[in-house]
């Protein structure tokens, strides 16, 4: 990163804090190594070892995982009784290395009690463009962001028609396992080419496959209150109204450690702490995380987040 | 030869996919935050030069290919087959016309060529990237043809044809870049 480009990184760190200070939202610190992991089927963790004592035996070590995202640890806070946090921080991403992945990078994650997934959106947005400056606002949702760029219904399609979809396109697609591999398969390839790239969008309503910890929208329960912004055709944030039974948490995690397991990926041990923090009672909420360096890069101008990072991966 | 798996997509990198050799020309790791991982690719075909946009699950495993190249002197065409000299080991092969469609126009006998082998097969022939060569014939400059910018053909001695500034005229030496076919200057 150039000295230019350090210092208009640093100046967009403050307007963000500014951004976050003025609405009262109280920024946090939570540690990056954790003795749980957050459970994703597709992302593969940095382990690490704990030792109590200076070259203590293999048996008295502790496996530890650097985190993933800040999730857990901030619902724990918001849990015990926290309002509207913010955190800006780094997290770790195996086998993550490319034009817009860095296997460390530094994410902004937020929550806001009491708010919705619209309210949240909505803040979302005014973030991004206090960073880019005023955009053109493209709002769609999972089902009609496939209509338009493939002309079929993500949330009753087949795995075939995806994939003779993919193929009319000149995309030699992969077989695909599942309804949820095709979909994301067509929209890393053509649904998010497609978007508009002086743009920021907001997609939301995710089919509910891949709600992750977002809920089940009450009005389409096909769907669930989960969105991704876009600045142009790159992602930028995900965000949830976030699921605070604790019961349905335990389930969804499970059932991702169960595709792991047919990935090929460890299984990874439940955060009983974070359960047990949800049982105790969870604030209704939604948050959102947001790719730091993306947002720096497509401010700086930049391809690619090497751009605006001192030491990339492969001199770190 | 080992294997390369996606990790080890980089420009330049040769793989066997569909029991043909492929280089990698383009490379995007593609990953969805909450989503499975693709590198979207672009390949070209080493056989046919046919380019295609090509997305992999991220993780699959390729055979490397073993393509190779060597300094080759060109020595003499029938008009069907090119005879080439090995410049270390002076042993010397025949190579089709239609491997050396690309090449062809811009080399002269005694020229050094960079000759591509998958395993024993002679795949391709790249020519120097700059070479010398006679005009043998263009249309001679018209007094007023001397606005900037204005070109007209000239038929080189290898039977290329490029387009050359219009002071250029019959018998001159060019110096031409063969990876554009680009006329660049007068050869001193």
């Amino acid at each position: 990163m150039t000295w230019i480009a350090a210092q208009k990184r640093a100046a967009i760190l403050h307007k963000i804090r500014d951004f976050f200070a003025s609405r009262g939202v109280v920024e946090v610190e939570t540690p990056i190594l954790s003795h749980a992991s957050s459970i994703d089927r597709h992302l593969d963790v940095f382990r690490a070892e704990y030792s109590p004592l200076a070259g203590a035996p293999a048996e008295k070590r502790v496996g530890v995982y650097h985190r993933t995202s800040p999730e857990f640890h901030m619902k724990r806070l918001l849990a015990a009784g926290y309002g509207d946090i913010y955190q800006i921080g780094k997290v770790f991403r195996n086998a993550e290395l490319g034009r817009l992945h860095n296997p460390e990078f530094t994410m902004l994650e937020w929550y806001r009690t009491g708010w919705d997934m619209e309210a949240l959106i909505t803040e979302t947005v005014a973030c991004i463009t206090a960073v880019l400056g005023e955009k053109k606002i493209v709002r769609t949702s999972y089902a009609q962001a496939f209509i338009e760029a493939i002309g079929i219904d993500p949330l009753c399609a087949s795995v075939e028609e995806v994939t003779t979809a993919c193929e009319a396109r000149g995309l030699s697609a992969p077989r695909f396992a599942t309804l949820t591999d095709a979909l994301q398969f067509a929209m890393a390839t053509i649904v998010e080419p497609s978007l508009p790239g002086d743009a920021v969008v907001v997609i939301s309503h995710f089919p509910a496959d891949q709600a992750v910890l977002a809920v089940i929208d009450g009005n389409d329960p096909r769907t669930a209150r989960r969105f991704e912004v876009y600045g142009g055709s790159i992602e930028l944030a995900n965000g949830f109204e976030e699921l605070g039974d604790a019961r349905e948490n335990e389930r969804r995690q499970k059932e991702e450690n169960t595709f792991r397991q047919s990935l090929g990926r460890e299984i990874l041990p439940l955060d009983r702490l974070f359960l047990a923090a949800l049982a105790e009672g969870f604030p209704a909420c939604s948050g959102v995380a947001l790719g730091l360096d993306r947002l720096v890069m497509l401010a700086l101008g930049q391809e690619s987040v090497e751009a605006v990072l001192t030491f990339p991966w492969n001199r770190s | 030869m080992g294997t390369i798996d996606t990790s080890e997509f980089r420009k330049k990198a040769k793989i066997i996919f569909e029991g043909q050799p492929w280089i990698i020309v383009e490379n995007d790791f593609v990953k969805p935050g909450k989503g499975q991982a693709f590198n979207r690719t672009k390949i070209k075909n080493l056989l046919t030069g046919r380019v295609l946009d090509k997305t992999f699950k991220s993780g699959e495993t390729f055979e490397e290919a073993d393509i190779s190249t060597v300094s080759m002197q060109y020595l003499y065409s029938d008009g069907a087959r090119y005879t080439f000299m090995n410049t270390q080991n002076y042993e010397q092969i025949e190579i089709s016309g239609e491997v050396m469609e690309d090449a062809s126009p811009w080399i002269l006998e005694n020229a050094v060529c960079e000759v591509m082998f998958w395993g024993e097969k002679v795949i391709g022939v790249v020519p120097p990237t700059f070479v010398d060569l006679v005009v043998t014939y263009t249309e001679p400059a018209v007094r007023g043809d001397t606005a900037n910018n204005v070109t007209k053909k000239a038929k080189m001695e290898t039977g290329a044809e490029i387009n050359v500034p219009f002071f250029i005229e019959s018998g001159m030496k060019l110096k031409i870049d063969t990876r554009t076919g680009e006329y660049l200057q007068r050869s001193s």
